[in-house]
């Protein structure tokens, strides 16, 4: 995986520290041409991996990558369940009522696998279902991860439903030949789960890792403590702390932090994208080539 | 170690089951809830014992403590029951559908020495709780008056049918968004209130309101207007703002920031003449367990620091939800018709 990693964040309205810059992004970017100039921009600096949740406005977009000859060796890692969609659903409504949401108006086969499951009281092949449906997008796409987003995975870890997390991974390494990585606000809970409870080989965790300890939890110790021991492939988010951290301290930061693998991070603006990046690239990544 | 249940794994039960049994001091040992399906599903995937009767589960198992997540309607026959047979209990806001039921599990909790705390989630949350902390040291001075405003994206269209449009179980803005918004106001100005005006507005709704306008007096001094409206839809989610006045400043909050404007310096407290702004990044949101934002995992830190014996009152305690009951039911007597 490529060390540099662009999110999608800013596209959607997503600001975790204010309101006001949350609103000013969602201007910023009201068609899918403005997402994806914003992309063409990514590209051309050179940033070739992109990480986006499967929202409904990504559908136009990913039809203008899939057309661009440039973005050939762009790759794509969706994360999943669809922006929270089916998440919010889930733990708003229940599973019982979020299949009934969402299966009606699917195809039989569909229907007969989400019904099958609810008869056995078995989850999994609703959660197949459902990376199936996601996928649909993406076909012919130059796919090279699926993620599950970090309202699933938690909430999976916090009702200890710990093989639905651990068939995800099978079933995406199996069906798409790629690999399963997870996002989590729980790094220390989440990793000795995946590799001690479940087994699993160097798991890919991305999970909130910057200087201020915003969002790390249990806390800033106990995960610097966890990235100590390299037993996973640990992806840093909310590197600048919602803009926080200016991009270099946070880099210094996340470069003083050993089994960093890659950095994901967003920005709406050019300028920012490209000073991130470089700033990445000549601090953190230099230091990893090592 | 406390033993809990929760009644109602609805709406908001399964985050709140995957934070409870996430929650030190804590364990969950059964649910209840009347789909049969779900305890199937539950039982089948989880460690968890399920149960469709509420009493034959009190009656089997010892419990220390209920979080009880059921439709508001039912949340007073619920509380009640639990505390005669002296369990504490966590119930979601509000906490029942009229003031004399809330006053009357106060002083029922109060005679038996059962705790019992309400699902206000706002006091726990890190840029809230500073708010209250800078009131409590005057840092604005004296406080005059505050507009407090919570729009969301509920009802965007016609809504005529179901519980939401009905009063009685606890439809409308102001059963549904209003509890969240008042118990702010009495969080940081008091319960010492009354209503002085109020008025309700349909939009989309056909039986119950969409907008509420509410001034509130506190303590006869502090007067604060209060806009409540579930028919917003360029919010991305509930938004809560908040605007203090005091004689030495003002102060602006959401849930992720706060600026203070102050006539002068605060030296102790690092705090310029002029504007100053403090997000929740600054803040300490480290939690043991992360699900829907560090509110929700706090507020069930403090249930479990209350069935420890830890605390004695939680921060969203029964009486101050009372409150909250008493002036909702003010503000609907004053107003017998919706406009």
């Amino acid at each position: 995986m490529d060390k540099v990693i662009f999110g999608d964040n800013q596209f959607f309205g997503v600001n975790h520290m204010s309101e006001q810059t949350a609103i000013k992004q969602a201007q910023k970017f009201r068609t899918a041409e403005d997402i994806f100039k914003t992309l063409q921009f990514v590209n051309d600096i050179g940033i070739k991996s992109f990480m986006f949740t499967t929202h409904n406005q990504m559908e136009p977009v990913l039809e203008m990558i899939k057309l661009d000859p440039k973005f050939k060796d762009f790759k794509l890692y969706p994360c999943m369940p669809y922006a929270h969609k089916y998440a919010d659903a889930l733990v708003e409504l229940g599973p019982f009522e979020m299949i009934n949401k969402f299966t009606p108006g699917n195809k039989f086969i569909s229907g007969l696998k989400g019904v099958g499951s609810l008869i056995t009281s078995n989850p999994i092949p609703i959660m197949q279902l459902l990376v199936d449906s996601e996928m649909k997008l993406l076909k012919g796409m130059n796919v090279k991860g699926i993620f599950l987003l970090n309202i699933i995975t938690d909430l999976l870890l916090g009702l200890e439903m710990y093989n639905i997390l651990f068939e995800f991974s099978q079933y995406v390494e199996k069906k798409y030949q790629v690999k399963a990585g997870f996002f989590t606000m729980n790094y220390v809970k989440l990793k000795d789960v995946l590799v001690n409870e479940l087994g699993m080989k160097d798991p890919i965790i991305v999970s909130n890792i910057n200087k201020i300890g915003f969002r790390m939890n249990p806390s800033r110790k106990d995960v610097e403590g966890a990235l100590d021991q390299k037993n996973s492939y640990n992806i840093a988010m909310s590197f600048l702390a919602s803009g926080a951290l200016k991009p270099k301290e946070a880099t210094d930061y996340i470069n003083t932090i050993p089994h960093v693998d890659a950095v994901l991070f967003g920005a709406s603006s050019l300028n920012h994208i490209k000073e991130t990046k470089e700033i990445l690239e000549s601090v953190f990544v230099e230091s990893n080539l090592i | 170690m406390k033993k809990i249940a929760l009644i109602g794994i609805g709406k908001m039960g399964m985050s709140h089951l995957a934070i409870a049994n996430q929650t030190p001091g804590l364990e969950v040992v059964a649910i209840c809830d009347n789909s049969k399906q779900l305890l199937r599903f539950v039982e089948k995937n989880t460690k968890f014992t399920g149960y469709t009767d509420y009493k034959k589960m009190i009656k089997e198992i010892s419990l220390d403590g209920i979080m009880i997540l059921v439709p508001n309607a039912f949340h007073f026959e619920l509380v009640k029951y639990c505390i005669e047979n002296g369990i504490h209990v966590f119930v979601e806001k509000p906490f029942t559908l009229n003031y004399k039921d809330s006053e009357l599990l106060v002083g029922l909790a109060k005679n038996l020495r059962v705790k019992g705390q309400v699902g206000y989630v706002n006091r726990y949350n890190p840029i809230f709780q500073r708010v209250k902390k800078l009131l409590d040291q005057s840092v604005i001075g004296e406080i005059s008056n505050y507009i407090n405003s919570m729009t969301g994206g509920v009802i965007l269209q016609e809504n005529s049918k179901g519980w939401r449009n009905d009063f009685s179980k606890g439809g409308g803005c102001l059963f549904d968004y209003g509890p969240h918004c008042f118990d702010l106001s009495t969080y940081f100005f008091g319960a010492d209130v009354k209503v002085q005006s109020a008025v309700l507005k349909k939009v989309f709704s056909t039986a119950v309101d969409d907008i509420v306008y509410a001034t509130l007096l506190h303590k006869n001094s502090v007067i604060g207007f209060n806009y409540v409206n579930w028919s917003d839809n360029s919010v991305r989610k509930a938004t809560n703002n908040i605007e203090i006045f005091g004689s030495k400043g003002k102060i602006l909050a959401s849930k992720q920031e706060l600026s203070i404007y102050l006539n002068e310096t605060n030296r102790d407290l690092k705090l310029e003449k002029g504007w100053n702004q403090i997000y929740v990044t600054d803040e300490n949101t480290d939690v043991p367990y992360y699900l829907r934002g560090e509110d929700f995992s706090r507020q069930l830190l403090e249930f479990s620091d209350l069935l420890n014996d830890k605390i004695e009152e939680p921060t969203a305690s029964l009486f101050s939800a009372s409150i909250t009951d008493r002036i909702i039911e003010e503000i609907k007597n004053l107003n017998k018709s919706i406009l």
